[in-house]
This record gives C-alpha cells, structure tokens and sequence, in this order.
C-alpha cells in the first residue's frame, strides 16, 4: 500500500475557452486528461490515441506497449508536456514553452555573434546560431559592392559584431540551423531602437510581423521570441536611387515622445510574457491602451501588471492561445 | 540486532519519523520556478530540497565537441552550505558530485530524445538547497520537471526513488538517519510507463535475496512519485494556458 | 561576460539615460521592483531570498559557537561566503565579472561596522560565528545590490539562541545552548548597509542597470549605505575614470537611493511579518511564486 501526499503547486484560474481544434473528442483515447476547458493536456508517455487511422504529427510517437508486437497495435505517445493539436487526421503535441526552431518564411530579428568565410553568424535563440550568407544580404551600392565585400573588413563595414538585424529564413541546412536572408528592402540592419526577448512560443506566425503601431512606434516581433522596438520613420530605411541602386538613408535618434511611448510599449510586451499571453499586434495595443491610466515605470508593478494583461485576454480573440 | 531493529522500525511497523517500511515521504513540486530559464523545477521530498534548471538546447559551450546525430546533455550538481545540518563548504571538483551528475546525465540519455537535437547540448543544473537523503533520486524527479518545461522531447517520465534496507526490512525513500545506519542503499530510476529501468545504484552489500523485494519496492515507489510529478506538470500546463504563470498563489 | 550591443543601441540607451528616460521608463535613479521572502530555507539560523530583475539570490545563515578574532575578544564574528549556483552557470547567466571571493570581501568589509558584542559568550575563548553563505541563483547583474538586500534580510530574520555560560568552580567553563525557540536574541542590524552600485553612462551615472545597460557602463561604483545615510564603503570598479565633481554627485545621489531601499526593505519585510500571522500555514518558497514582474 502506497501512502503518498499529492502535490501542490500553482493553482489556475480562470480557463480559456475551447480552440479551433476539436481536441475533446479523439476516437480510441485511452487514460487522456482533458483539462475543463477542453483542451486536452498530455505528459511525455500519455497514450494520446490508439486509433491508427491517425498520423503522426510533431511531438508524439509511436511506443508498443505489450510485449507481443502483434497482440496490440503501437500507440501513438506523446513527447511533450502541453496539449494535443489536430488538422483533420494529423496529431500534433505542442509544448507551450520551447526553443525556437523555424521554418522557411519565418521573420527573425537577431544579433551579429561572428563573421567570417561569406558569411555572419548570428543569435537568434534557437537551438544552434543562424547563419547569413553573402550572397543573401542587399549591399548598398549594387552589385559592385558585392564583390569588394566578400573581404572580411568590408563585411564588418556592413554588419558587425553586436548589430542587429530583421531577416527571413531561407532554408534549413540538414542539422536544423537556419539560412537567412535579407533580400528585400524591408529587412536588414537595425539602428536606433530597443531590443528585447520574450519566450518564442509567445510569437505566433502571421501574415505580417512588422506593425506600426498607433502610438508612433515600429514593432518587429521575430517569431524567434526577438523584438525590435523603433520610432516609426516616415521614409524606409533602404531605397532604390535614380540608378536603381540600393542606398541607406540616415538615421535619426530616438526623439524624446517616441522613447517614452517605446518604453511604454516595451514594458506591455513584457507584461504580456510574464503572464504567458501571446503576443500579437491586437494583444499589445490592447494592453497599451490600459497601460495609459499608468506612469510608464509603474508598468514594472505587479498591480499594473495584473491590469492590462486582464485587459488585454479579456478583449482577445478566443482560442488565440 | 535486535536492539538496530528497534531503533529503526518500532514493533508498531513504525519509523523514525512515523512512516511505515513502504511509505513515501510527503512530496510537493512546483514546475517553472525560475523565469528566464528555459526550464525549472523544485522538489520537497520530506527534508531534502532540490532545485533544478535546464538550459537548452542551445550550441555546445566550447569545452564540449558537438555531436553530429544527437544533443550533448551536461549535467552538473552542487550542495549549498547552509543544505546540511552542519555547514559544510561546497568543493567545486567534489567526486561524489562528479559521481552524481554522471548518474543523473547517464538516465537521462535514455529518456530525452536527443537524436531530434543535432550538434547541440542541453544542461541540466541540480543545486541542493537542503540535504536529508535520498538526494540522487530528488535530482532526477526533479529534473525530469525541468526538461518537461523547456520543451525537450523525452519518451516518458523519468521517476527515481530509493530504498535501503535495515536487518532485513526494505525501507522506501530512506532520510539520512536511515542512511547512516549503513545498510545498503539502492537507487533506481525507471521510465514509467515501461517500468524500465534507466539508473540502477546501490551502495554497500546487499544479499542476492533481498535483492528482487528491494528492488520491486523501489520500482512501485517510482509509479507512486510518477503521479506526483504528472500531476505538478498538468497543473504547470494548465497554469501556463490560463495565464497565471508568475501570478500570486492563491494560497495568501 | 557583457552583451554586445549595436552602437546605435548604445547611443540610443546613453540618450534615454541622459534624458532621464531608461528603456523601461525608469528614471536614473530608479530601482525596479524587488521581492524579499524571508526564512524560507529551514535547517539555518535564518534566511531571506531576494529577486530583482532577473538577479535571484538566496542567503542562509547559521550561527555556531567558535572562537573570536583575537583583536575583537568581546565581539562576536561574521563569515561570509558567496557561490553562484550550478542554476546561475548557462550561457545566457550574466555576472558582473566579479568572483565570489570578490563578493564575499565586500559584503564582509560592509558588515565591519556592526556591534556583535550581544554574541560575546566567554570574552576571548567563545563567541557565536554567525556564518552568512549566499547562493547566486541567477546571476543578471546588480550582485552587489541584490546581495546587501538579501544579506541584511536574512540577518534580519536570524534567531540566535540563548546561552547559559557556568563555572565549574575549577575554572572549567560549560556552555548550555537553550533548545527552546523563543529563548532567542536578534540581531541589531541597524548598522547592516545596504549596496547602491551606480554605472557610468556617458555624464550620468545610474542605480540597478539591466543587462544592456550595464554593457554600456564604462566604470561602476558600488557605496555602501545605512539608514543614517552614512557610507561604509565606496569602490570604484573597472575602467574609465571618474571626474571628482561626478563622483562627488554619484555618491549624494547613492546616499538617497540606499535609505529609500532600505526602507523599502523594511515595509516590505513589515508586510511579510503581518501576512505571516494572518496565515500561518501559508505555502512560502520555491512551492509559490510572489508575484514579481519580468
């Protein structure tokens, strides 16, 4: 006889709920937790199914349970903590908290760690550092420029230890480190601004990642968990000249109103994160909007805290989550 | 012997400290103890008090060589000063520390699905806050929490248990009373749902006979901490999708 | 270890600094919001655990019967140790170079004013040694400071127990350490300062810097300061020097800082106190988590 004390840890509240996915209702479930709410939460070993109509999706797979391969069929486990996902027949555990791993497509913002050999290195807290290649960042000055370039002084010209960058995942090499590029003009160096990291899973994929937000600030959410705060600038920060050739135009300092409503705005995302609520353009403006009735160095407050993110999920769509 | 008998099982079935032979001591966890970590958790077994953090994956840190088909996991393991009950300053290259870590890095090869995270590595930190016996076993709980919450692909629930064994009489989850009586002290770690052990240690003698009660004993302590853990890690998933990640508990 | 930053970035956070407008709205002489729990580790004489940004550090304190420092017979003695945990070792763990030996000297240094003759047992041959070990769980800047609160609180929270002191009437002395809990003296921590370190950015110099701007820093100063405003220690720290009329100015500025910390140690260590006895059996620790912000 075993004689054990339950554990007790944090305890929730208020549920969200239910989700796009039919979660609740998987044919040939056996043992699952289906929390309130109805999203159903796994544990790494949770038998999710053993309907094997389903496919294996990221995150789970499949374990014999008996000895006799032929007495059962495999069931198909998860390998996360965190809550099963399903398109049509497909099975998915997602964790809600984990390293950025990327996709072809996805908007990164990240910092020069190394270059050298045609190429930069960069942090983009994932798993291993992205790379950059020569050959995929726009030069100022044309193809030309190009060729000079590949030296390793004129790279540093361009981009150096420390800087930071918005960039687009090109492709995957085989052991999973991304390839970026910065082919269009709406990508490449940062200048002035603020930079700042929450958990990636926070940041979901969009259509775009780059918002100018009503209070005059430009934010870049890099679906890494990177962030890049800036004053909105009326004119871009790379242009095609008379010649068509690609020219950086100049930069400007932070003026004093923008850096206050970028630390306004910066201290929301934070709030945002520290609750776990993603962090989307909507979620951010709603949690600024009831940031106003605070000073911006009060948003550093528990209290203030705990307002605008109640806020922000009351107002957000359902299911974002 | 009939006298070591007494001392450490009254004739009631009791304990030194009022458990039975095959009883647990009280356990509490809590997931997600520190913010910035990719994972943490914290264990109360009884009177020993673990912390541990996982980082990662992330590039291996340059005294390491990356591997080219799986993840690196370090492991490392300290005692604070003030963990036992006379002081005692922490050596950095304590072999019983080495030795620990190598046990906790060893279980977990087995349980992480490190072939999903080529050439990286994934550090698990154990750090002792309180030291009351059965430590190597509190460690391993402890850190499966941890890995759970950063998101790194395991197979299952790593849960680790010990059992000594005194005049005959397999104790589970022995203190460190128990354990200075010098009887053989066996740590086992399975993975729970198979049961298949991923860590086997014992220190001292143990009679080939005693063995299989010993070690069955260890295993049904390590499907009883399995609920334990499951349930702290459903109520961290369950915390994290309500948003009250760093809210105040509702205890105060 | 420091982060890189863009220069741009570095501008723009000398900017904000000189404007009086940190990244997060925070005025240069501003602390963040810091959390205080005090004996939460049980087997210690006391303890506190102190979090502010992202810097978390623990402090146990245990005393024990030893002997004095022979140049202060009368007194009872401190030893301090500083580690940073096997928690704090990731890449992204950032200290502020500074060693444990570093550390603990300082922490020692400030404590050198306090009055331990309550912990005299038998003038020259017995004392208490009240041994302070301070674990660095995460190490994201602002040691100094995080440590001096966490110090002081878990002094604060230290109980000592009574000693009866007998003689034999040979000359042989016997110690009987009271095994009652509330047979106990506390320690006079008025004189425990607290540490205010400023960084130097650009003309300015600022109290408690994230990360970036502690990158951006190019000296620090750390001042010991206690509740009469008095300073205990004052170390100037890497390089780049200081223009004295600065100085001057940093160390007025770090004299206002530390008494409001301290007390704001001090209502926050009250309200501990108060919430304790409306509910006792309340989980504390590492099992909850006080609400704190990022």
């Amino acid at each position: 006889m075993m004689d054990v004390e339950p554990s007790s840890s944090s305890s929730s509240s208020a549920m969200q709920s239910s989700s796009d996915y039919s979660s609740a209702a998987i044919a040939g479930a056996a043992e699952l937790f289906i929390a309130a709410n109805g999203r159903h939460i796994v544990c790494p070993g949770d038998t999710i199914t053993t309907e094997t109509s389903f496919m294996r999706g990221h995150g789970t797979y499949f374990q014999q349970q008996s000895k006799d391969e032929n007495e059962q069929p495999a069931q198909l486990t998860a390998a996360y903590a965190g809550i099963v996902e399903r398109v049509n027949k497909l099975l998915v555990v997602r964790p809600l908290r984990t390293r950025y791993s990327g996709e072809v497509g996805d908007v990164v913002v990240g910092r020069v760690t190394g270059l050298g050999g045609k190429r930069w290195k960069l942090d983009i807290n994932a798993r291993l550092d992205g790379i950059l290649l020569l050959s995929s960042v726009n030069l100022p000055g044309g193809v030309l420029r190009r060729r000079s370039a590949e030296d390793e002084l004129m790279m540093r010209d361009h981009l150096t230890e420390g800087d930071v960058i918005s960039a687009e995942v090109q492709s995957l090499f085989s052991d999973g480190t991304l390839s970026l590029h910065t082919r269009s003009l709406k990508y490449g160096k940062l200048h002035y601004g603020s930079f700042m990291s929450v958990p990636s899973a926070l940041i979901k994929r969009c259509k775009n990642h780059f918002h100018d937000l009503p209070c005059g600030v430009t934010m870049i959410l890099g679906l890494n968990g990177y962030i890049w705060l800036s004053e909105t600038r009326a004119t871009a920060q790379m242009q095609l000249n008379p010649n068509d050739e690609i020219e950086e135009t100049s930069f400007q300092i932070t003026s004093i109103n923008a850096r206050s409503n970028i630390a306004r705005i910066r201290n929301c995302i934070n709030a945002l994160a520290s609750r776990h609520m993603p962090i989307y353009d909507s979620t951010v403006v709603y949690a600024y909007d009831a940031s106003l009735e605070f000073d911006v160095k009060a948003l550093l407050q528990p209290e203030a805290i705990d307002k605008i993110t109640a806020h922000a999920r009351a107002l957000a769509d359902p299911g974002a989550m | 012997m009939l006298s070591r008998k007494l001392e450490f099982v009254s004739p009631e079935g009791l304990r030194i400290d009022g458990r039975r032979p095959n009883e647990l001591r009280r356990i509490q966890a809590r997931v997600g103890v520190f913010m910035q970590a990719d994972g943490s958790a914290y264990i109360e077994q009884g009177n020993t008090k673990i912390l541990a953090t996982v980082y990662g994956p992330h590039e291996v840190s340059r005294k390491n060589k990356p591997l080219h088909d799986r993840a690196i996991i370090n492991c490392e393991y300290r005692v604070a000063s003030f963990a036992t009950a006379e002081r005692k300053k922490p050596v950095r290259t304590d072999k019983r520390a080495l030795d620990l870590a190598a046990a906790v890095r060893g279980a977990f090869e087995g349980a992480v699905m490190t072939q999903l995270y080529p050439r990286s590595q994934i550090d698990i930190f154990l750090q002792v806050l309180q030291s009351d016996g059965g430590n190597r076993a509190v460690c391993i709980n402890a850190a499966t929490l941890a890995l759970m919450d950063a998101g790194i692909a395991m197979k299952d629930f790593v849960c680790a248990c010990s059992v000594g064994c005194i005049d005959d009489t397999p104790l589970l989850d022995i203190n460190y009373i128990e354990d200075s009586a010098g009887g053989p002290d066996l740590t086992v770690a399975v993975l729970a749902r198979s049961r298949k052990t991923v860590l086997v240690e014992m220190d001292s003698r143990l009679h080939i006979d005693r063995f299989d009660d010993v070690l069955r004993l260890a295993i049904d302590g390590c499907q009883a901490i399995h609920s334990i853990l499951d349930s702290a890690m459903v109520e961290r998933t369950k915390a994290l999708l309500a948003g009250a990640a760093s809210g105040a508990d509702a205890d105060l | 270890m420091t982060l890189a930053l863009s220069r741009f970035e570095q501008e723009d956070i000398a900017a904000g600094v000189a404007a009086n407008l940190r990244s997060d709205g925070r005025l240069r002489t501003d602390y963040r919001p810091f959390t205080v729990e005090s004996g939460i580790v049980s087997n210690t004489s006391g303890s506190a655990r102190v979090r502010l940004g992202l810097t978390d550090v623990l402090v146990g304190v245990k005393a024990e019967i030893g002997e004095p420092d022979q140049a202060k017979p009368t007194q009872g003695r401190f030893e301090v140790t500083v580690d940073f945990s096997s928690t704090s070792a990731s890449a992204a763990a950032f200290d502020d170079d500074n060693t444990e030996t570093e550390l603990a000297s300082a922490i020692a240094r400030t404590l050198k004013g306090v009055d331990l003759s309550a912990l005299c047992i038998v003038p020259g041959e017995q004392c208490w040694v009240i041994y302070i070990d301070a674990l660095i769980l995460v190490a994201a800047g602002n040691a100094y400071d995080v440590l001096s609160l966490a110090v002081r609180a878990a002094l604060a929270n230290t109980r000592i127990p009574k000693v009866e002191v007998s003689d034999d009437g040979h000359g042989r002395v016997e110690l009987e350490v009271s095994d009652d809990p509330h047979h106990v003296t506390e320690l006079d921590i008025r004189a425990v300062p607290v540490i205010v370190t400023l960084s130097k950015i650009g003309a300015f110099h600022i109290v408690d810097a994230t990360i970036e701007e502690e990158s951006c820093a190019k000296s620090r100063v750390h001042v010991a300061v206690d509740s009469k405003g008095a300073f205990c220690m004052v170390t100037k720290a890497s390089a780049g020097g200081i223009e004295p009329q600065l100085l001057f100015d940093a160390l007025e500025s770090a004299k206002q800082v530390g008494q409001h910390l301290l007390s704001q140690l001090e209502a926050t260590l009250k309200q501990e106190e108060r919430a304790l006895a409306m509910f006792p059996n309340s989980q504390r620790g590492f099992l909850t988590d006080l609400q704190s912000a990022t």
